[in-house]
């Protein structure tokens, strides 16, 4: 079995095997993940095909403190503390509710997944519809649409985010059904015969427990919502999402690739985002070692 | 067919040396136990046959020809596995199958071998089962199936009835011992048994820390062991071994004179008796009671001297002593003497 | 318990406790349910109204007169037939070739030692730390630069390798007995024939639940098929063709709607019939 020519046969094929993923892993993600850390150095050139000029770390440091970025942060940040909370509380509480052997359980599960699977695409056009004053919903909701929600530079974060919370309900609702099937059974059985009532018994024993799911699902939320842009393209378009503060950083970096293209300021955002998403990523991650320990 | 013989192989891995110049010859045809406590390095043994471990040094030979370098497909091993390994998604009738697949056979034929060796394990009409709708012996079966339909030169068998309950175990041994010998097949069977072991083998290697202690049928290894360890493994309940004091002619244990004369011994000696050796008595070498196993028809009472454990008859009526209570022993045959130091064997 | 009074006693409020927890369940599910079929529910019944009665006020909870025609102009009209078959095209493709590789190259890790093996899997899973959306403008640049640009190749290339297919199939690879492999090695069955006769069959639940994830994500993409393909109409996929159709002067919000809806089915569909599959996968393969 492990002659040194049988070893060398098995090991040329191991290698074979790898290498369409690794090749590809490599040309798509690796290459040009790093290749934003030499682009990011030059300023783009007025005409393609002139030579990039050095701009060194000054590219960098200029874009991070420009006025269009810091009001991409903000979007992306508030869009961020609007989702993400209420979905991850909503979704546990309707995972908490649906985790009953109870008659229908299997309908409202598929109900609530139903949001997880839907595009982008689809959510923003169904919402978006409703939203365009020439639909009678709003109006007959009372709700006023002078100018229409789309339009209006303080509720279009709002109109994004309702869109973002919708899709994320779903997934956050099937993590936490998972993580609440993987609960030991007795632990919540013995809160019950010390008499506990339900909701000390969801306070004490449920929430503790599930905690390693509550922030796997907050991380999860988190980095899916600093790179939303999807609906922002789909309702708002790269010419106005400025004007009603919803140019999130994500939706930079396409317009810097697409409709203004410029490589270097596209990597700078780029660079600076990933940074954003591997701080929330760390900081979960310590959090979850010094906070979520117990032993199961 | 073929014989299989270990010449001089050592097994490192690492800095832990598994196997010491293991030097062991077996015969075509025959029915060899590899016997030892877990970690003696008698499945590494076993799996360098099947070339699932290569040696560090030293050679494995089938049929007379060195197999170091062979790799194992082209072995002509079957081994059967302490889990079975059987392949979940199959069928009976496909796993046994399976080892035709790999080589040139055609499908009658295959069909036809695959329908003999269920005959002849009671697997007929289980065929069409999966594994997981079989029990464990049934199992075990198939697993014995799919080794015996490739009519392999030798027979590889890792504690195949470990998995098995105690009443299931006594039956399959009798009934894998039956197979061996209609096929005249090599077979090298693994157990950390000895009931098995002396129940099983035409002969019996016992290992121990990767050396081996002694090689030798059931009966010389019972009657004759060469060592210490041998004798305190074998037999059921083993020897038990006490250290004893033999000068001028007289051997004592623990100060207490015996009738035997230990002749030309001298010094620290230890010595193996077996539990019909021994009885109580009213006055003899002193211990303490352990303990009182009832077995039915007869009653072991365990006892220690100092660091010694021994272990002696009596019969089912007689008054029991209690945990804790001194009691009085005799030697009532030669007991077996041992090198206090090196364990082997010491003839008089 | 200290007697049976206080059993009684703690029985029966106990009981009518468990009556009301199991009101609020049903009570809160319902509402959670409403809110979020209400949209889907609205867009659906829209999706069959004229642009005059889209537009009435009160809006109509029900279609009086459904217009099927809204999908036949979204189909038509609005070239979603074009892009639906781009959609599967590009699906089929992705899922395929990061299906392939991913069980090659996990196979490997898991069944074979080599030289540079955890740098190279440090490597794969590192590329799990990369979000797409920050490699766009090097990727763009990539394709652009080839000939696959023009094609659904350009579509479908760049997702073909996957770190999550490599990372939850090695670990279903390695789940499996190594004394089943080496059983293999003795009936003298070589590595490759192990793979596709043995391996693969063990690990059908994992794979499933892959493939169920990749077509989600395949079918779903939006940020590299609108780089690709605003321009590009031959090519466009529904997704973004629902933006297209969105933002055109086009025959009203009915037909946007039956599009919408048109491109939801399939994963509805896929949801429901492989339900199990998608949450084990949502959820790494930690539930079974």
């Amino acid at each position: 079995m492990t002659t040194v020519r049988q070893r060398r046969s098995e090991t040329v094929l191991a290698l074979c095997l790898i290498a369409p993923a690794l090749v590809l892993l490599t040309v798509f993600l690796l290459y040009p993940f790093f290749k934003n850390f030499t682009l990011f150095l030059y300023h783009a050139p007025p005409y393609p095909g002139l030579p990039s000029k050095w701009a060194g770390f000054s590219q960098f440091f200029d874009t991070i403190s420009s006025t269009s970025f810091l009001e991409g942060l903000t979007a992306t940040a508030i869009y961020t503390v609007l989702v993400v909370p209420i979905g991850v509380f909503l979704g546990l509480v309707l995972s908490v509710a649906a985790h009953q052997k109870l008659k229908g359980m299997a309908i409202y599960r598929t109900i609530f997944a139903t949001t997880a699977v839907s595009s982008v695409a689809v959510a923003a056009i169904v919402f978006g519809t409703f939203m365009n004053p020439v639909l009678g919903l709003l109006p007959w909701l009372g709700i006023d649409t002078n100018p229409t929600i789309l339009q209006n530079p303080t509720w279009a974060i709002f109109a994004m985010a309702i869109i973002g919370l919708w899709q994320f309900i779903g997934l956050s609702f099937i993590l936490f059904s998972a993580g609440l099937q993987s609960l030991p059974e007795e632990v919540l059985e013995a809160a019950k015969l010390d008499g506990a009532s339900p909701a000390k018994a969801f306070f004490t024993v449920t929430i503790p427990l599930l905690s390693p799911t509550i922030f796997y699902v907050f991380t999860v939320g988190v980095i899916a919502a600093m790179f939303t842009f999807g609906q922002m393209d789909l309702l708002i378009g790269p010419g106005a999402a400025s004007a009603v503060h919803v140019n999130t950083l994500a939706y930079q970096i396409y317009q810097y690739v697409v409709t203004q293209p410029n490589p270097g300021v596209a990597a700078c955002i780029s660079i600076a985002l990933f940074i954003l998403t591997a701080i929330v990523t760390l900081a979960n991650f310590r959090f979850l070692e010094r906070r979520v320990n117990y032993d199961v | 067919m073929a014989s299989v013989a270990f010449n001089h192989v050592t097994k490192k891995f690492g800095d832990t040396s598994v196997l010491n110049g293991l030097d062991l010859e077996v015969a075509d045809g025959e029915f060899l136990v590899l016997l030892g406590p877990s970690g003696c390095g008698k499945t590494t043994a076993l799996r360098m046959v099947a070339g699932l471990e290569s040696p560090t040094t030293g050679t494995v030979a089938i049929g007379g020809s060195v197999v170091n370098d062979v790799a194992p497909q082209h072995r002509d091993v079957a081994m059967v596995f302490q889990n079975y390994a059987l392949y979940p998604h199959l069928s009976v009738a496909k796993n046994i199958e399976f080892p035709l697949r790999q080589r040139d056979i055609s499908a009658d034929i295959r069909a036809q071998k695959v329908r003999d060796v269920a005959q002849m394990l009671g697997l007929a009409e289980l065929l069409d089962r999966k594994p997981r709708q079989l029990s464990g012996g049934q199992r075990q079966r198939v697993a014995l199936a799919r080794a015996i339909v490739r009519e392999p030169v030798c027979f590889l068998m890792d504690e195949p009835l470990s998995n098995l309950d105690a009443t299931l175990r006594a039956r399959t041994r009798s009934e894998i011992v039956r197979l061996q010998h209609e096929l005249a097949t090599t077979t090298i069977f693994v157990t950390h048994d000895q009931v098995e072991a002396m129940t099983m083998g035409d002969r019996i290697a016992v290992l121990n820390a990767g050396d081996l202690q002694q090689v030798g049928t059931p009966t010389e290894l019972f009657e004759n062991p060469a060592n210490a360890f041998v004798a305190g493994f074998i037999g059921n309940p083993g020897m038990s071994l006490l250290s004893a004091n033999a000068s001028q002619g007289q051997l004592a244990i623990g100060g207490t004179q015996t009738p035997f004369s230990a002749s030309g011994l001298n010094g620290a000696v230890t010595i193996g008796v077996r539990i019909d050796g021994v009885e109580l008595s009213s006055s003899g070498i002193a211990a303490i009671c352990d303990g009182v196993e009832v077995l039915g028809a007869e009653v072991h009472v365990l006892a220690h001297l100092g660091d010694d454990q021994i272990i002696v008859r009596q019969g089912a009526s007689a008054p029991r002593p209690k945990i804790g209570e001194q009691i009085f022993i005799q030697l009532t045959t030669e007991p077996l003497y041992f090198d206090a130091v090196t364990g082997l064997r010491v003839s008089q | 318990m200290t007697s049976d009074l206080a059993v009684r006693e703690v029985a029966s409020p106990k009981n009518s406790r468990a009556r009301r927890s199991k009101f609020v369940s049903y009570l809160v599910l319902t509402l959670g349910a409403i809110v979020v079929l209400f949209p889907l529910y609205m867009a659906i019944v829209s999706s069959l109204l004229t642009p005059v009665q889209i537009g009435q006020q009160p809006p109509l909870f029900y279609p009086p007169s459904p217009q099927w025609r809204n999908y036949g102009d979204a189909f038509i009209g609005g070239h979603l037939s074009t892009y639906l078959w781009n959609s599967v095209l590009q699906t089929v493709e992705i899922v395929v070739g990061s299906v392939l590789t991913s069980l090659l190259a996990a196979f490997s890790f898991a069944t074979f030692e080599f030289p540079l093996k955890k740098v190279l899997w440090a490597l794969m899973l590192a590329t799990l730390l990369i979000p797409f959306e920050v490699t766009i403008v090097t990727n763009y640049q990539t394709i652009s630069s080839t000939h696959l640009l023009g094609s659904m190749w350009a579509l479908t290339v760049p997702f073909m390798g996957s770190a999550i297919g490599i990372f939850l199939l090695r670990q279903a690879f390695l789940a499996i007995p190594g004394e089943i492999r080496e059983a293999t090695i003795l009936d003298g069955c070589g590595p490759m024939r192990y793979f596709w006769r043995v391996a693969i069959p063990l690990v059908r639940p994992q794979l499933a639940a892959f493939t169920v994830i990749a077509v989600l994500g395949a079918w779903n993409q939006y940020l590299w098929p609108l780089l690709l393909t605003s321009n590009d109409e031959a090519h466009r996929t529904l997704q973004i063709g629902l933006k297209t159709l969105n933002s055109g002067t086009f025959e009203g919000y009915g037909v946007v709607l039956a599009g919408a809806m048109i491109a939801s089915v399939p994963m509805l569909i896929l949801m429901v019939v492989f339900n199990r599959q998608l949450v084990r996968s949502l959820t790494g393969g930690a539930i079974k």
